[in-house]
């Protein structure tokens, strides 16, 4: 294998591929820091100028951009509050507490240091794992998919910062918006109000800037003379010793996690950062401070959700099966340029797969290079007065969602959702689990209708199979602990309660 | 300008308006949803999910209204709702969205930004112009030409 890595490194390493990862990792980046424009949008942008390239070259440039974006993502949820896909909402929680409180250098910084990390090991474990662990990836069936989904909202609502009660309301709020558009199965207009632009659903990437960034700015207007600018000094910048104590095991929990959901088909990506937030959560010494600017909350999602990159990577190179929809790109990529992924292509095309898999080091490492210099320049976007930064985060918003899907009707629904997640926060509604119900909605039906089907309607089969009753298991295992937990902070109110109201000892 | 507490409502009030509204929503869900043809359990058809969806948000709504009338009153806190700056800044967006495809992006992008500089910023008329152009202008040249981002010229068309 060390052979093969080597001759991977030689091809990896020539001039003109080094060139094309460090243009995709840096439109990658660039594609990353603005909203609406992720992983997807950037691939198939660049996607036809690799037409002319050779495969092993294009491959490069488009993982390139693939990880890139996952780096860049994290910038503007930390700086703005502005999550750019899915996968990035975890990370405003924390990162953008952090930076309200001028300690946006830090968690820059350690994002991109858990980036690399979880990016670097989830190299290792595909090179080391990927056919065995995607035998094991096929074993997952719709009745474990859709326990998984549940677990994610399972987690979702533990690590949510609202009541139980307006948290699961926040949850099936977000699953009905998520039937929106046809069905699935049956493709049966739902809720569309007979137009076709609602088929495909409602666009995510609107209520995303809308719930998140809008209403953040929105929130802010109400006393704009009070937000006042946040000048960072150098000092603040770099990290603390305390913050690289408390970020390590993060970032190495976040790695597993990360690894092991990247195998899981579907949006892998986005839930292994929920997991990884409530792990930190449920790790930390100080829960409490986790959604007021918690480095451990930063760095568990940042590192998980880089650490799928390499394990999405197992089931399009081992099976030609895309895990996430970016891996999509880079398996219409490999078919133009004629080659078959599966289990043949490290036989039939080593250059190819060796190649690959030493540039994702190289990738990983030159993102680190080119991403901590430009810390402190995006940094010193806040320094920009509120009143000034505001018109042009919302524009910035407007360009990302027009980019997205060519429709102005969508800057409408971004202003609705907008509105809807001022009030909503108003009156403290937590909008993560909102926003995770979306993603996982369709996902979630898909697969209980299919494990209905498939059990001609014995909704006992969704706890048959290996892995239903290992995520079921879990399921109920956090259930019990959270029960605990409640029980007995309940215990320590009533015996609160019942100090103060003893009366005083007599003199 | 500051908060002047004109739209200022309980908490207490807040969350049963805002789980009245959920109920609502629910009703219309399940509405919808028993026009949509539900299938068996064996083979649910499209109206199975959202009509098990509607019926759940409806009972969390009304367990949402019974803990709203709960709420301890002594600790009900006053909530700030709705600003001039948030108005203005909805309906600009709003404006935007309609004018955008029709004038192009560098017009609508210009009025947008010159409207919310005038109502946030201290600057004047001309400098408030110049900096929404100098935005306008910049970022349409930056998106489109160095990020190949399509946005609609509109009346820049056929320059």
């Amino acid at each position: 294998m060390l052979e093969f890595l080597a001759n991977g490194f030689a091809i990896a390493l020539t001039p003109h591929n080094l060139l094309y990862c460090f243009i995709g990792c840096l439109w990658g980046t660039i594609v990353g820091v603005l909203p609406g424009l992720g992983p997807l949008a950037g691939l198939t942008l660049l996607l036809p100028l690799t037409f002319k390239l050779d495969p092993t070259s294009a491959l490069i440039m488009l993982s390139g951009i693939f990880y890139g974006a996952m780096y860049g993502g994290s910038t503007t949820s930390i700086l703005l509050r502005i999550p750019g896909e899915a996968a990035s909402v975890v990370t405003c929680i924390d990162g953008y507490e952090m930076a309200k409180q001028g300690r946006a250098g830090p968690a820059l910084v350690v994002a991109g240091v858990g980036s690399f990390i979880g990016g670097t090991v989830s190299v290792v474990g595909l090179m080391l794992f990927a056919p065995s662990l995607a035998k094991v990836m096929l074993q997952v069936g719709p009745a474990a998919e859709f326990a998984l989904m549940v677990l994610a909202l399972i987690v979702m609502s533990f690590v949510s910062s609202g009541p139980p009660l307006k948290t699961l309301a926040m949850i099936l709020l977000g699953l009905i918006i998520a039937t929106v558009g046809l069905d699935p199965v049956t493709a049966y207009p739902r809720f569309t109000l007979g137009s076709i632009q609602y088929a495909e659903g409602i666009s995510f990437v609107a209520m995303a800037l809308g719930l998140f960034g809008v209403s953040e700015i929105l929130l802010n207007m109400e006393d704009i003379v009070s937000v006042k600018p946040i000048k960072p000094t150098l000092k603040s910048l770099v990290p603390r010793w305390t913050d690289m104590r408390d970020s390590a095991p993060a970032i190495g929990r976040g790695t597993l996690i990360g690894f092991l959901f990247g195998f899981i088909p579907g949006i892998s990506h986005v839930i292994s950062t929920f997991v990884s937030y409530a792990v930190e959560k449920r790790f930390s010494k100080h829960p409490e401070q986790f959604g007021h600017g918690a480095i451990a909350g930063v760095a568990g999602p940042e590192t998980a959700h880089n650490a799928t990159t390499g394990s999405a990577m197992v089931p399009l190179l081992v099976l030609g099966i895309p895990a996430i929809p970016a891996t999509a790109i880079l398996l219409s990529a490999m078919m133009i340029h004629g080659i078959q992924p599966g289990p043949q292509l490290v036989s039939e095309h080593p250059e190819v797969f060796w190649g690959l898999i030493a540039s994702m080091y190289v990738g990983n490492a030159m993102l680190l290079v080119l991403n901590l210099p430009l810390v402190g320049l995006f940094v010193n976007l806040l320094r920009i007065p509120y009143a000034y930064l505001a018109p042009g985060v919302l524009l910035i918003c407007v360009i990302g969602i027009y980019s997205v899907g060519a429709n102005a009707n969508e800057i409408l629904i971004m202003a609705v959702f907008g509105l809807l997640g001022y009030v909503l926060r108003k009156f403290k509604f937590d909008i993560a689990p909102l926003l995770l119900a979306v993603v996982l909605g369709d996902r979630i039906e898909i697969s209980l209708r299919r494990a209905l089907i498939i059990s001609e309607g014995d909704y006992w089969a969704l706890l048959q199979g290996a892995a239903s009753r290992v995520i079921v298991g879990a399921a109920l295992l956090l259930i019990v602990l959270q029960g605990i937990a409640w029980m007995l902070g309940f215990r320590k109110k009533m015996l609160a309660a019942a100090a103060n109201e003893e009366p005083p000892p007599a003199s | 300008m500051t908060w002047s507490g004109r739209f200022a409502v309980s908490m207490r009030r807040g969350e049963t308006a805002t789980a009245a509204v959920l109920l609502l929503f629910a009703c219309a869900i399940l509405w919808g949803a028993a026009l949509m043809p539900s299938g068996t359990v064996g083979a649910p058809g499209p109206g199975f999910f959202p009509r098990a969806l509607g019926a759940l948000l409806a009972l969390v709504s009304v367990a949402l209204l019974v803990r709203a009338h709960r709420l301890d009153g002594a600790a009900d806190e006053v909530v700030a709702l709705g600003h001039p700056h948030i108005a203005l800044t909805l309906v600009t967006l709003v404006g935007l969205a309609l004018v955008f495809e029709y004038a192009g992006y560098v017009p609508s992008a210009t009025l947008f930004m010159l409207v919310l500089l005038r109502a946030f910023s201290t600057l004047g008329w001309t400098r408030s112009m110049l900096a929404a152009m100098a935005t306008a202008f910049v970022s349409y040249y930056l998106f489109v030409h160095l990020l190949s981002v399509m946005l609609p010229a509109g009346l820049l068309q056929f320059y």
